[in-house]
């Protein structure tokens, strides 16, 4: 009999959805759905409001990622103004994009994916969280806890909050950092470099721990896609689009980010809100790419930062032969290298005399009707397009996020781990585990803004064809 | 010294009651007697707001549905977690890592205000604006009374 096992909600990801596995009369898995179940309309609700008002709505998307919308909304306003943004004011804005990289990945690597990683999969679900990994590795959260707090830091010193802030605007930034700031900064380096050399080497445990399963979490043929500085190397606010498949073979290089449309097409699905896209040539199967922090180092020729480039040096031999490394596990390890090379960047950009220049805004009216920005968020390539009239008042958004382009990729995850882990017709935690585990490696940000007092269980249902719930499960 | 945490969103109608009451909160309290921080949502790093050393109780304010009094003050459990995790926290997982990280076991109380409206809006319901004055008295009776007091740890 036909049944279908669904998972909701999923835990320790930023948004609210739900999976579906479904079985076929075999027993065996016929498909696997990550169902995004929350509608937000930022595309919609916006039409009709200033551009200028964008960056401020937009970082409103998300209470993680805030600064990669912020940035993005702000790229695609100098586009409509048609200036070109002052150099410090471009530094900054790198500067807090690294900043918002590594609170990100450090809360996404030690707090929501650490306690898989260092409890295991088959942990009790009851200790396999935040408070089992304080109290198994209390120096682990700790390091984590503060490395998350120095990106934050980074960001409000800037932004003045590290939650939405309201600080890049079309044409620039509002304000510089002080060289009492710089120097706060500067002093904390030591130590959060210490933290993710601990970071890298529990890793590297991980990837001996569960090397028997690390090809059962989204190990597949896929394309990547993200930015790449002119020279190729890791880029996560400017340069060029790069596209590369699954041997490593570029297909596309220095593609401009304002012509993303001639390579990216948007499927979707009646079950899921969130869209799926796929690079069009290649149509919605066989372009299926993913983006983030693994494809971010498939698609570069090199990181640019010396203890980057190390850590990158070894993180290639897991793809083998020149060949992109195409375990959806191995984004854990690519987030540390990418902290790694924010770190680094950090300390170069506050040692740049080009901050000490004031001339952070370019001031303009709207020149253009178009403006599309581009910019690298922790979790991939985000896309803000914009169309406005003469004065500047919206008449469409489009909004490309990065999780939505890696949904293809996860539910192909799901899939792959329902079909090495499920046996029989009952349902057992340790999939569960798995299949949710599959999910965190990418980091998924479906962003609710919102809280209430209370939350939702996790509760997964398992159901006959006809509807019959026949198995349930519940968690908390 | 207390720290008192307003959190929730302020473009999301009532769920924004919290930080607006600890904003009030704070004209009425002496910058010695408390620390007053407001928030979007509860994140890890809080937990390095509460190891500080001149902190030795915590006060969360939140929003909740269907409560039908001004104010509800309750104390957090001490010895377990019970919310679940995600990229927000609840209030018993920041006094656990207080406690289970830095040595600073804290007593923590959660003060609810009536929610109702949580749609895009900056504008707080009836029911939550209403229920303000009412639980701004209980909750600064509460401060200064000796529940809260007896709650000091020895070390304090």
């Amino acid at each position: 009999m036909a049944k279908t096992i669904t998972i909701e909600p999923v835990t320790r990801i930023e948004g609210h959805a739900k999976i579906s596995i479904q079985l076929d009369d075999a027993g065996k898995v016929a498909d696997a759905r990550f169902h995004v179940t929350e509608f937000r309309g930022f595309e919609k609700f916006c039409v009709g409001r200033s551009f200028w008002e964008m960056p401020g709505i937009t970082a409103r998307v998300c209470g993680i990622c805030p600064v990669s919308h912020l940035l993005a909304s702000s790229k695609a306003g100098d586009a409509i103004l048609g200036v070109r943004t002052p150099a410090p004011a471009v530094a900054l804005r790198r500067l807090m994009n690294h900043g918002q990289l590594v609170q990100s990945h450090a809360l996404s690597f030690f707090l929501l994916s650490g306690p898989d990683l260092v409890l295991g999969m088959d942990a009790d679900p009851a200790k396999r969280n935040m408070a089992g990994l304080i109290a198994e590795h209390p120096e682990l959260a700790r390091a984590g806890i503060r490395l998350r707090a120095f990106g934050q830091q980074v960001i409000r010193m800037l932004g003045d909050r590290s939650i939405h802030p309201s600080w890049a605007v079309p044409g620039g930034v509002r304000k510089s950092l002080s060289a009492e700031q710089k120097s706060e900064l500067l002093k904390q380096l030591p130590e959060m470099y210490t933290t993710v050399d601990m970071a890298l080497d529990l890793m590297k445990d991980a990837l001996d721990k569960f090397a028997d399963e690390i090809d059962a979490y989204g190990d597949f043929p896929s394309l990547y896609l993200g930015l790449v500085n002119e020279e190729g190397g890791l880029e996560h606010y400017d340069g060029k689009l790069r596209v590369i498949d699954s041997e490593g073979k570029i297909l596309e290089d220095g593609a401009a980010p304002e012509d993303y449309q001639e390579l990216i097409a948007e499927a979707e699905q009646p079950w899921s809100y969130l869209k799926f896209p796929y690079y069009k040539p290649l149509g919605p199967e066989k372009g299926m790419y993913r983006v983030g922090p693994l494809a971010r180092l498939n698609v570069c020729d090199f990181a640019g930062t010396p203890k980057a480039d190390r850590e990158l040096r070894q993180f290639r031999h897991y793809g083998g032969q020149g060949k992109p490394v195409s375990g959806s596990f191995y984004y854990h390890y690519a987030r540390l290298i990418e902290i790694l090379f924010s770190l680094e960047k950090i300390e170069e950009i506050l040692a740049d005399e080009i901050l000490i220049d004031h001339h952070i805004r370019s001031q303009a009216g709207v020149n253009q009707n178009v403006g599309i920005g581009v910019s690298e968020a922790p979790r991939g390539t985000l896309f803000h397009h914009y169309k406005v009239d003469d004065n500047g008042i919206l008449e469409d958004v489009n909004l490309i996020i990065a999780t939505g382009q890696n949904n293809s990729a996860m539910n192909r995850t799901v899939k792959q781990i329902a079909e090495r882990f499920i046996s029989g017709n009952k349902l057992d935690q340790g999939l569960l585990n798995r299949v949710e585990h599959g999910i965190r490696a990418f980091d998924p940000c479906l962003s609710c803004s919102t809280h209430e007092a209370g939350r939702m269980p996790m509760q997964v249902q398992l159901f006959s064809a006809a509807g019959e719930l026949i198995d349930e499960v519940q968690r908390g | 010294m207390w720290l008192i945490i307003g959190y929730g969103n302020p473009l999301r109608g009532d769920d924004g009651a919290g930080p607006i009451f600890v904003e009030q909160l704070r004209t009425k309290l002496a910058p010695d007697f408390a620390r007053i921080i407001t928030v979007h949502q509860l994140t890890p790093e809080l937990a390095l707001e509460l190891s500080r050393p001149e902190i030795t109780r915590a006060l969360f304010v939140d929003v909740k549905r269907q409560q039908h009094s001004a104010a509800e003050i309750l104390p957090l459990p001490k010895d377990s977690v019970q919310s679940s995790f995600g990229h927000q926290l609840q209030p018993d997982i920041l006094l656990h890592s207080a406690e289970h990280l830095y040595g600073r076991p804290l007593p923590g109380w959660l003060l609810t205000l009536p929610g109702r409206d949580f749609s895009f809006s900056e504008q707080l319901s009836s029911t939550t604006s209403d229920a303000f004055e009412s639980a701004l008295e209980a909750c600064l009776s509460f401060l200064r009374s000796d529940t809260a007091r007896s709650q000091l740890p020895q070390n304090n």
